[in-house]
């Protein structure tokens, strides 16, 4: 009985507080004991139980499709595609839909009120008076009754035609706005419709007995899920398990889209609780009682939530969005029983609001996004308390909130099913708070249905539907407990069929109706509904169509499923031989291959798997040394091998693809083709301004003979070339001048100059500084290199202390060829006497380019120190500088000035330093060691040569070349 | 209470960050909605590589394979996706070896030709891959040794798992490792039992002769002491100490940890706890008072308990007009629970305490509990279908509500007429 507490409780930890766990791809609870309880078995062994167990029932399909049950109707969904249709990010692709299919509406306005502004001066016009009088009749015959806010003239709207898209009756910029917000509200409520949670579906069982099992669907059906069926519906316990649309619905017209079905438990008759959004409605139903409608309520805020009480005939709760919940007692009326302003444990901004019914039919579950609670409403104080909430206590994500919550009061007078986004929930309201169990669903979109099927008798296995709207998703878990043990979840999920399955086993049609009959089958869900007998489920699935699926599964114990599965084919081709063949064509694909298919435990496709090369069982070498994919895949290789063979599928039966023919045929007949955009015509005929154009006699007699001209060579299936028209010669635009790329200075022209010189990267690199490094590197290696080479000489820094500022600056900036001689120099000057100092003083003023000081430097150097003279010369090759650069300045003077050098810049700087300093006092020292040593060195090596330099000493420009090197 | 409320709050705003950055688009009143989307199973990231690419698409193929329980398929797929473990970010990483270990176990459970070494073997692999599951993937180890009845194995299996140190621990390691001992604890806690019970067998009933077994309760009693007093659903570990405690005459001690299991604000209101102080304290011969107490504090948890039909008797018991309306409406709470409406017990106990009032000349309390519910429990109880299920249920049961609905109510017309109707019915067939 449902009294007894289970006793003991799987162990947990109670963690309260606010959920931390992020919002991550969800792969927690596949394959986890959870738990375990020790059940004593006999005296001295414990039998252990876990939480989640790895077997529960095996339930097959019996087809590898769901089957239609009525005949597609007419659906009214034009966008099939909600991304597509209502992305936010496309309003401008809306907008000019907009402009082009309510051009009317987009820029009427504007032109009707600068009409009076517009007077061509002919008042009246022939043509315009022979339109109202063709017009008046017209519009009588048609009763046309204008809008009374608007009031068009015929001669606005040829305005509006002239002016086109250029007068906006509303801002652009205001209406993309909008339009904007309105498709971000659009989406949303189409990615998540949280008013059709519950689902617009419900079946009612009948009879006590379970075989045959008979009942009354209750469903909508268009056009806009408007109208109300009552259908008797049974469920043949075959092998196939068929259902059977029995007599003619009874239906009822309702004032508005049906969003939710609740149903009332079987006591004589059945209550049955139809929600729209702003009213509803509680109708009757049984066996032998005739559908009727009891009564109706309006409310001013959409309802959200409609249940029927389990406990006592005639009375529902509504819930409605501003947090109110009713008690409404047909006959009698409403009374309130709760309010909430806010959200119960945190501010989830949602108005969703939800209510169950529970153990005691004085107490109700109040949900919202965050949780749920038990409230007590015999009295008028508020009393509730806790039965579920988003925290740490449920083990919730953050960002998890209350999809649907049900009272399951067919399995358990106590138990609840909570879903969220994430998980579902079997709560005991005994012990609010805990959760009885706990599954991850892995479902795509949340689960917004649910229907919850009680075991046959007390041993077997509850199970639990969850049906999702977007992805039409349907997910069977399986429990059982709740009694005198604890809650246990039985085997793995199973992921049922869907329609959109079904393409695959489907004839194969023309492309575009292939994506119409695609289309119309992957629409999302609106209803789940599901009818048992003691072997057999029937799942019912509702679309946004209107169009009902049902699947079969038989429950499948074990090892009997090979026998059944071998006889299964052959006892579905005895039942389609009973069946009388009514006149449709068999389809194309229809031959189920009873010999090839063999029916797999999941009912979806078949393994051979007795491959000879690999034994399933070769574990032998499954050692400590073998690799973890293999140590998993032992038997998988084999069975790798086994599912790639084709043609193991197992096919559906002759009767469903029949139906399925009959149902596509029927849809192609009621699909209307895609109407386009209206033809746009614009009538500018009446309108009283006339544009005349100037037309020269000359070219209209030019137009009419080439128009002739083209006709002939079209009918002779010519070319008509330009030559043989007598059009006056085409005037050739004038070749452009030649541009010269060093006038435009800027980025992009120089940019584009070097581009096509190919050298586009380098400039970029250039600019972007990318190359610095490597400039730095090349000009590093270079410095380690002379350095290397310079080592022989052991240059003391303190001497190049000693030495004057200028070498010092010169060794810093000069690159290569100047440290080199820096460092000569320095070496030179302990050496020498500073008496030469300012000899060649008077030859400053002569000297305004400083540079040129250097290389004179350089030459003296070299030829002063006979000892050094050998080296200087290695380290120059080692420089890869030729000696013989040296033996021609000249040379090197013209090319230097003109070539784009990495350190022509460190070269200015160098030179502008030396200026300034040469201007004070070290010029003189300079100069004067200058014009003293040409003489003494002259006899060392190369005489001719220094004196070369020395004369191109006096020339600064020349010189200034010279240093560079 | 209030910290934690403040807390939520403070919570909840953050998230309702997070939800304004995810969906910048959407009017406010949207946005919330939108959160209600679950993340894709196998999320894509803005920038991957192929190799997640490959990886998530692989992933996606295990699960789709797994949710059609095509075992083999999702099992070619998983050894594939054993690549992931050599993901170089240490996070992927470890969810890699999660997914690995769950999806790998599961699918392996179910494979025609798995073996249960391979399990085994599948756990020892991924327990050492990372040291962060180490934890949880030992417990789980261990529930599956026993599940498979490996106590003895799952004893040594919890035992290292005990014994095992990393760096700081998380939370929810810290948790997994308490849960281990407490596991542990009480795998000894059975070896203690069954010692008991063969040293009750071969009549040794001396505390001195077993010295093993002694040892094996202090081990025990330990580690279970320190797990229930974290806030938490202790039941079997609660039971086992309670027995030791018992076992050991320490009487106090074991009324102390029941009373803190139960009245613990901390702890969540389980009512095996107060159920199992009842018990204890009935098996010690307590004071009727104390037992009606502890009744008490049940009945306003769980009116629907069936201890209210031993309530109940107590109250009358008490020979006091106070504790006998209290009776009255805690027998009438009871039935107005879905699962008591057709209990005889429940009706007899009714019976028995309205017939005890009117003994006691207490008629304007009996109508007066009536007046507040009579609307409800003509609607609940007392209608032609109630009669004609009363009827099928048990005739006593028909009976006896006849007879209660004739003192609350003098003549409801409904009811009696249908069971009169019933019972002559019934008549004339015998």
């Amino acid at each position: 009985m449902d009294n007894e507490f289970p006793s003991p409780l799987f162990s947990s930890f109670f963690n309260d507080g606010p959920p931390d766990q992020k919002r991550a791809g969800n792969i927690g609870g596949w394959r986890s004991y959870n738990h375990v309880l020790g059940h004593e078995h006999h005296s001295q062994s414990v039998q252990w139980q876990a939480q989640n167990q790895v077997m529960g029932e095996r339930w097959l399909s019996t087809q590898p499709i769901v089957v239609p049950l009525l005949p597609p109707s007419r659906a009214d969904i034009y966008s099939f595609d909600p991304h597509t249709k209502t992305n936010p990010m496309d309003f401008p692709k809306h907008m000019q839909n907009f402009y082009l299919g309510h051009s009317t509406h987009a820029f009427q306005t504007m032109s009707h009120l600068l009409s009076e502004s517009f007077d061509p001066g002919e008042k009246h016009s022939r043509q315009m008076s022979d339109f109202r009088q063709w017009r008046r009749p017209f519009l009588r015959e048609l009763k046309y009754t204008a809008c009374p806010v608007t009031s068009t003239q015929k001669r606005t709207q040829c305005y509006d035609n002239v002016f086109e898209d250029a007068l906006h009756d509303i801002p652009p910029a205001l209406l993309a706005e909008l339009l904007h917000e309105e498709l971000g509200l659009q989406r949303q409520h189409e990615q998540f419709p949280e008013v059709s949670t519950g689902g617009a579906l419900g079946c009612v069982p009948f009879s006590e007995s379970n075989d045959p099992q008979e009942g009354c669907l209750i469903f909508p059906s268009n056009p806009g899920f408007q109208t109300l069926n009552f259908h008797k519906v049974e469920l043949k316990s075959s092998r196939t398990a068929s259902l059977k649309l029995k007599g003619q619905p009874i239906t009822f017209d309702l004032n508005g889209p049906i969003r939710q079905v609740s149903i009332g438990t079987p006591q004589d008759a059945v209550y049955v609780g139809v929600r729209s959004d702003h009213f509803c409605g509680a109708w009757l139903v049984g066996d032998s009682v005739k559908p009727r409608a009891l009564g109706v309520i309006q409310m001013n805020q959409p309802a959200t939530c409609l249940v029927v009480s389990p406990h006592v005939s005639k009375e529902l709760l509504v819930a409605n969005e501003s947090g109110a919940v009713y008690l409404w007692t047909v006959g009698k009326g409403l009374t309130k029983v709760r309010e909430e302003d806010s959200n119960l444990y945190f501010n989830a901004k949602s108005t969703w609001r939800w209510c169950e019914f529970s153990a005691h039919p004085r107490v109700m579950i109040y949900t919202d996004r965050t949780g749920a609670e038990l409230t007590d409403f015999r009295t008028g104080e508020d009393h509730s308390y806790t039965l579920f909430r988003i925290g740490k206590v449920s083990e919730s994500k953050r960002g998890e909130r209350v999809i649907l919550s049900q009272y399951l009061s067919e399995v358990h007078a106590h138990h609840h099913l909570i879903t969220t986004q994430y998980s579902a929930y079997i709560m005991d309201e005994r012990m609010p708070s805990v959760p009885m169990l706990k599954w991850e669903h892995y479902m795509e979109s949340p689960p917004m249905f649910a229907h919850v099927l009680a075991g046959t008798s007390p041993e077997r296995s509850n199970r639990v539907l969850l049906g999702s709207q977007k992805a039409q998703e349907l997910m069977m878990l399986q429990y059982s407990g709740g009694r005198d043990h604890a809650c246990v979840a039985q085997g793995p999920h199973q992921k049922l069929l869907c329609p959109s399955d079904t393409m695959a086993h489907l004839p194969v049609r023309l492309p575009h109706r292939n994506q119409a009959v695609k289309e119309r089958l992957s629409l999302p869900a609106a209803g789940l509904a599901a009818i048992q007998s003691s072997q057999h489920l029937c799942v019912l699935q509702l679309s946004t169509a209107g169009d009902l699926f049902y699947q079969s599964l038989r429950l499948c114990s074990e090892g009997l499923a090979e026998d059944s599965s071998q006889s299964s084919t052959s006892s579905e081709r005895e039942e389609e031989e009973e069946e009388d063949v009514d006149g449709s064509q068999p389809p194309a694909c229809s031959d189920s291959q009873p010999s090839m298919g063999r029916r797999s435990p999941g009912g979806l496709e078949v393994v051979v798997s007795d491959n000879p090369e690999h034994p399933p069982t070769s574990d032998t070498e499954s050692g400590s040394g073998q690799e973890l994919p293999q140590s998993l895949g032992l038997s998988i290789q084999s069975a790798g091998i086994a599912t790639s063979l084709p043609g193991t599928r197992l096919q559906p039966n002759k009767k469903v693809l029949r139906k399925w023919n009959a149902w596509l045929s029927s849809l192609e007949s009621k699909m209307a083709p895609n109407a386009p955009f209206s033809h746009c015509m614009k009538l500018t005929r009446d309108l009283d301004v006339s544009v005349e154009l100037q037309r020269d006699p000359f070219m209209e007699h030019n137009i009419q003979g080439v128009q002739q001209d083209l006709r002939g060579s079209m009918s002779r299936g010519e070319v008509l070339v330009h030559s043989a028209t007598h059009l006056p010669p085409l005037t050739a635009p004038p070749v452009p001048g030649v541009i010269e790329a060093s006038e435009w200075t800027d980025d992009t022209s120089q940019r584009l100059t070097e581009a096509w010189q190919g050298r586009w990267r380098q400039w970029w690199e250039d600019k972007l500084g990318l190359n610095r490094e490597q400039k730095r590197e090349a000009l590093r290696r270079k410095r380690r290199q002379e350095k290397k080479a310079k080592a022989h000489r052991r240059v003391a820094l303190s001497g190049s202390f000693t030495s004057s500022v200028s070498n010092q600056t010169d060794s810093e900036y000069s690159g290569w060829s100047s440290q080199d001689l820096g460092s000569d120099w320095d070496e030179g000057v302990p050496s020498r006497p500073g008496s030469n100092c300012g000899a060649l003083s008077p030859e400053i003023p002569i000297t305004p380019n400083r540079s040129s000081v250097k290389p004179l430097f350089q030459s003296t150097q070299s030829s002063e120190q006979d000892a050094n003279v050998p080296r200087i010369s290695t380290a120059s090759k080692q420089d890869s500088v030729p000696v013989d650069s040296i033996k021609s300045p000249p040379h090197f003077l013209t090319t230097d000035s003109s070539r784009a050098s990495p350190h022509k810049k460190l070269r200015r700087t160098e030179q502008d330093l030396l200026e300034s300093l040469f201007s004070s006092q070290e010029p003189n020292q300079a100069l004067s060691e200058e014009s003293s040593f040409p003489v003494m060195t002259q006899s060392s090596q190369r005489p001719p040569l220094i004196r070369a330099s020395l004369s191109q000493a006096s020339k600064p420009k020349k010189k200034a070349a010279r240093m560079g090197f | 209470m209030d910290d934690i409320e403040a807390e939520l709050n403070a919570a909840s705003n953050i998230y309702g960050n997070g939800e304004f950055d995810d969906n910048t688009w959407g009017g406010s009143s949207v946005k919330s909605s939108s959160s209600l989307l679950p993340p894709a199973v196998c999320p894509e990231r803005p920038k991957e590589t192929g190799f997640h690419k490959t990886l998530r698409l692989c992933l996606g193929s295990v699960r789709d394979a797994m949710l059609h329980h095509r075992w083999e398929d999702a099992a070619k797929y998983i050894s594939h996706y054993t690549h992931a473990l050599e993901d170089t970010d240490s996070a992927n990483q470890l969810i890699a070896s999660e997914i690995v270990w769950r999806l790998g176990c599961e699918i392996l459970h179910h494979h025609p030709n798995s073996k249960p070494e391979d399990i085994i073997d599948l756990y020892e692999r991924m327990k050492n891959f990372g040291v962060k599951n180490f934890a949880k993937i030992s417990l789980d180890h261990a529930f599956h040794l026993l599940v498979s009845s490996q106590p003895e194995e799952a004893r040594r299996q919890l035992s290292i798992a005990e014994s095992w140190r990393y760096g700081r621990q998380s939370a929810a390691q810290s948790q997994d490792l308490n849960l281990i001992r407490a596991y542990r604890g009480f795998l000894d806690y059975i070896t203690w039992r069954n010692r008991r019970s063969t040293a009750d067998e071969a009549d040794h009933h001396d505390d001195s002769s077993n010295p093993e077994m002694h040892s094996y309760f202090r081990q025990a009693s330990v580690t279970l002491k320190e797990v229930i007093r974290h806030p938490g659903t202790w039941d079997p570990f609660v039971l086992g100490y309670i027995d030791m405690l018992e076992f050991y005459n320490d009487q106090k001690g074991a009324e102390k940890v029941l009373k803190d299991y139960a009245y613990d604000k901390a702890f969540p209101a389980n009512p095996n706890a107060h159920i199992y102080l009842y018990e204890f304290l009935k098996r010690n011969d307590a004071p009727k008072k104390k037992l009606m107490k502890v009744l008490e504090i049940l009945q306003v948890l769980v009116p629907s308990h069936k201890l209210a039909l031993e309530y109940c008797p107590l109250l009358v018991d008490s020979e006091d007009d106070g504790n006998l309306g209290k009776a009255l409406q805690v027998i009438m709470d009871l039935l107005e629970y879905t699962s008591w409406k057709h209990s005889v017990n429940a009706w007899k106990c009714l019976w028995v305490v309205v017939f005890s009032m009117l003994q006691r000349h207490l008629q304007d309390a009996v109508q007066q509990e009536w007046q507040k519910r009579s609307e409800l429990w003509l609607a609940l109880h007392f209608r032609t279908y109630h009669a004609k299920k009363d009827a099928q249920v048990d005739r006593d049961l028909l009976l006896l509500k006849t007879r209660v609905l004739l003192t609350f109510a003098g003549r409801n017309p409904e009811y009696r007429k249908a069971a009169t109707k019933l019972i002559s019915g019934n008549n004339v067939d015998d």
